[in-house]
This record gives structure tokens, sequence and C-alpha cells, in this order.
């Protein structure tokens, strides 16, 4: 299943990513995949975007490494910015996600 | 390539802008190659892997676009900050340097104030009076005429305009003047006329003015003519003259508009011609131009009203009055000591904040160092 993501979700879903350590774009994308046990599954491009604007932003910094295969590529890291971001993001997340069960939830007439 | 290190990147970045759009193309390149081979692995072929792997990033050359332009805009983020910091550090240094100075730096400053603004005020009353003339035919021969009436309760020795009489007067006995024209001065009641016509109303400024003032100030028609002296007297026609602005604005510069008649004040008036452009009074723009018709039989009363213009001619007493005038406001030339004064001013001001600084440094030397280089 391929839900469409708005956004700022994407920014919270990546800033939690990488929560476990530095990570480059594809290892966000199977990270995410494997988490939601396939129900996310986001065009894998719209990541570089979001990183790029996110480092901008300070929420993120990027660094050359070397990855698993012995290949260049651009690894991620949290700033101290970037968790504050991601736990006011995951608040209002909650906030929202709790308003419309309770809306779902009510009773029928 | 491993070798280079980050911060070197960065600068070859920002250098050559070439190699970020090199970075974020090996970026993607490495995410699509890895989804490659997870394609390869579930057992698709190179090509098919190579297209399914295409297929689930997106449009490539989208976001290789948007990426770029996003760090485009982050470098030139960061080159502004860092200037902005710079100045803040320089601004921080040179005032604290200030601050240990007071004496000097109150010096400087005021020594600045009062160039500047001695400079400055010498120019404006330069620009107002020699580089932007008045804009008549023969500007350095015109003269205001007021009647002078001592003891007067509006302050002593003031000046007021001319009363009808008195201009009547002046133009039948002065020989010292070759036309005087005048219009309703400052005291008049309908500055601004409304003028109606069947697009609505509208207020316009205006003046009632002697026919000689056309003579005196040199005023043309451009459309049309403008009213005669004939026409001054009173009992003569409603006749009005429009300013070009006006025709311009109002009537689209059709020239069918004279002979056509306007409301002004409720009072149709017949449009005779169109004034040239830029035409106006010394003090004030007009739109509508009417006669005054003063009363030659008027008797001499206290309605000095009137303002005259007049162009000297020279006898004498006039010829000397109106070169005292023409002194006091026209003869200022580049040779002239007032601008010699000026320019002087200036450099004295510069030179002695070129030498406040050296001589204070001198200041500080110690005697017999100084001797001892000797």
């Amino acid at each position: 299943m391929r839900l469409e993501l708005l956004q700022g979700t994407l920014d919270m879903l990546v800033l939690r990513a990488l929560t476990r350590g530095p990570m480059h774009g594809y290892a966000i994308a199977r990270w995410i995949e494997e988490r939601t046990d396939d129900a996310l599954r986001i065009e894998e491009g719209s990541l570089y975007p979001a990183l790029h604007r996110m480092q901008k932003r300070g929420w993120i910094v990027s660094q050359w490494g070397l990855s698993e295969n012995n290949r260049r590529a651009r690894y991620y890291t949290l700033t101290p910015a970037g968790r504050k971001q991601l736990q006011a993001e995951t608040a209002t997340w909650s906030r929202f996600a709790a308003a419309v069960m309770k809306v779902l939830e009510a009773e029928p007439a | 390539m491993d070798w280079i290190p980050d911060r070197y990147r960065e600068l070859r970045s920002r250098l050559w802008p070439e190699r970020l759009e090199e970075d974020i193309a090996e970026e993607i390149e490495h995410h699509l190659s890895l989804l490659t081979e997870e394609s390869i692995r579930r057992g698709l072929a190179p090509d098919a892997a190579r297209r399914a792997a295409l297929e689930r990033f997106g449009d490539v050359e989208r976001y290789r676009a948007a990426t770029r332009a996003i760090d485009e805009s982050y470098l030139r983020k960061r080159r502004r900050m860092e200037h902005l910091d710079a100045i803040r550090r320089e601004l921080r240094h040179a005032l604290r340097g200030l601050a240990c100075n007071p004496s000097f730096a109150t010096v400087t400053v005021l020594t600045l104030a009062l160039g500047i603004g001695a400079v400055t005020a010498i120019f404006a009353v330069l620009h107002s009076v020699v580089l932007s003339p008045l804009p008549y035919a023969e500007a350095d021969r015109l003269v205001y005429i007021d009647s002078h009436v001592p003891g007067s309760s509006l302050g002593s020795g003031r000046a007021w305009g001319l009363s009808e009489a008195g201009y009547f007067h002046f133009r039948d006995n002065s020989r010292a003047f070759e036309h005087i024209g005048v219009y309703a001065g400052a005291f008049a009641s309908n500055v601004w006329a409304n003028l109606t016509d069947d697009r609505g109303a509208r207020r316009v400024p205006g003046m009632a003015v002697s026919a000689s003032l056309f003579d005196a100030l040199g005023a043309r028609a451009v459309v049309g003519r403008l009213f005669t002296a004939e026409e001054d007297r009173p009992g003569g026609p409603d006749v009005v003259v429009l300013s070009h602005d006006l025709w311009q604005r109002e009537y689209g510069g059709d020239p069918a508009v004279v002979g056509s008649t306007i409301m002004l004040n409720l009072e149709p008036r017949e449009v005779v011609g169109v004034m040239a452009p830029g035409f106006r009074l010394p003090d004030r723009r007009v739109d509508v131009w009417v006669p005054l018709r003063l009363n030659p039989a008027a008797r001499p009363v206290n309605a000095h009203y009137l303002a005259a213009v007049g162009i000297g001619l020279g006898i004498a007493g006039a010829l000397v009055t109106t070169r005292l005038l023409r002194a006091l406001l026209f003869e200022v030339s580049p040779t002239d000591p007032l601008t010699l004064g000026a320019a002087a001013a200036l450099l004295l001001v510069v030179g002695l904040l070129a030498s406040l600084d050296p001589a204070r440094r001198a200041a500080r030397v110690d005697p017999m160092l100084a001797l001892r280089a000797e």
C-alpha cells in the first residue's frame, strides 16, 4: 500500500529516523518502510529536497562518508535544534490524531 | 576522491557552483544504485532493475532541480549572514574604539555635523536661487512690488500688496516698469474653484489675473489665445484660460475644448485658450486663469491684496533698486565670494578631520623617543 504523505509529516519521519544515528537517504527510506511494515512507501526522490531543506533550517547536518558497499555517500545527523523540532512536531501530531479519533469514535445517532 | 575532507568540499561548492550540482548528482546516483542492486538481488535483469529503481525513485530531474535550488538559496543565505556578521564585528570594534576616546569622538561628530550642516544649507540656498531660476523670460528683470505700510497693525513696516487704485496709479504714472501685472493674492477668497461639467465636479486651483500679467511674465497660449486687456474690464466677457496640465488631464489634449463653455463656481465661462506647458505663478500652480477685471475708477481703499509684478526698465531710481535686488538675489556665480567661501569651508572641515587623528597620535609619542630618533 502506498499512502501519500504531507511534506511536514515526511520531515517528522526523517527526523525520527535520524535519532537512531547518522543515515544516508536510502537507509532512511528503508527504515521508514521497515517500521511501518511496508504500509508507508514514499516516493524516494522526495527525500532529497526534504533533507536539503532541513539542513538549510539547521535541523540536520550532512557529511560525506563511506557507505556499506564502499561507495561515497552523504550521511545526515540530527542537531539539537532538530531534536527539539522533532519533539514539538510529535506532540502536535499526537494531539491532532487524538482529536480526529475522538470525532471518529463518537457515538452514532 | 574519498580523501577530500568535508571543509574543502564546502569551499569547493562555494567557489565552483557546478560542484554543487555534481555532489547532488552523486548523492542521488548512490541511492539509485542501491535500489538497483536490491532489485537485482530479487532476480531482475540489470536493465529491468535500473528501470524499477527509477520508477521507485520518482522524477529524478525534478528532484535534482529542486534540491539544487534549495542548496543555492542556502549558499546565498550563508553568504549574507557572513557579510552581516563581518559588518557587525567591524561596527562593534569601531564603537568600542570611539567609546575609549569620548573627547575625540565628540569633536569628530561635532565637526562633521557642523560641516555637513553648513554645506547643506549653503547648497539649498544656491539651488533655489541660482540653479533653479524662475521659469519666465527675462527672469532677472522681474520684481515684486509691495506697498510699504508703516505703522500698520500687522507688524510695523510690513509690506502689503497693491490696492486696485494703486495698481492703476503705478501703471499710468510710473515710467520705471515696462509691464505691470497683478493677480489676486493670498487673501483672495477663491483660490480653489469648482469646475463642473458633464463628468462631475472637482476643485481646481485658479487665479484671477490682469491681462498685463501675461505680458509681464511672457506667457503664451499653445492653443487659442490668452485674454486681452479689453476683456479685462468690469463687465467684460466671462472667459477662462486653461492650464496645459489641466487640458491634458481632463480633456485629453483635445483642441476642440477652445470655444466650449465650462462651469466655474457655477458660472459659465468660455474657454478662449490653453496656456503653454509649465507656466505657473512663482509660488503656486494654477489650473484656470480668469480675468481680474479691476475697476480703474476704484477709490484708493485699504484692501491691499493685489501682488504686482513688473519689469524694470531703467530710470535711475528704479534702476538702482532693481540692481540692488538683483545683487541680493541673483548675482551668485562660481567666482562669487559666497561660493568660494562654501568651498573653503568644506575643505577646512575635511582637512581638520584628516589631521585630527595624526595629531592625536603625535601628542601621545614620548618626547624622549621622538628626540632619540634624530
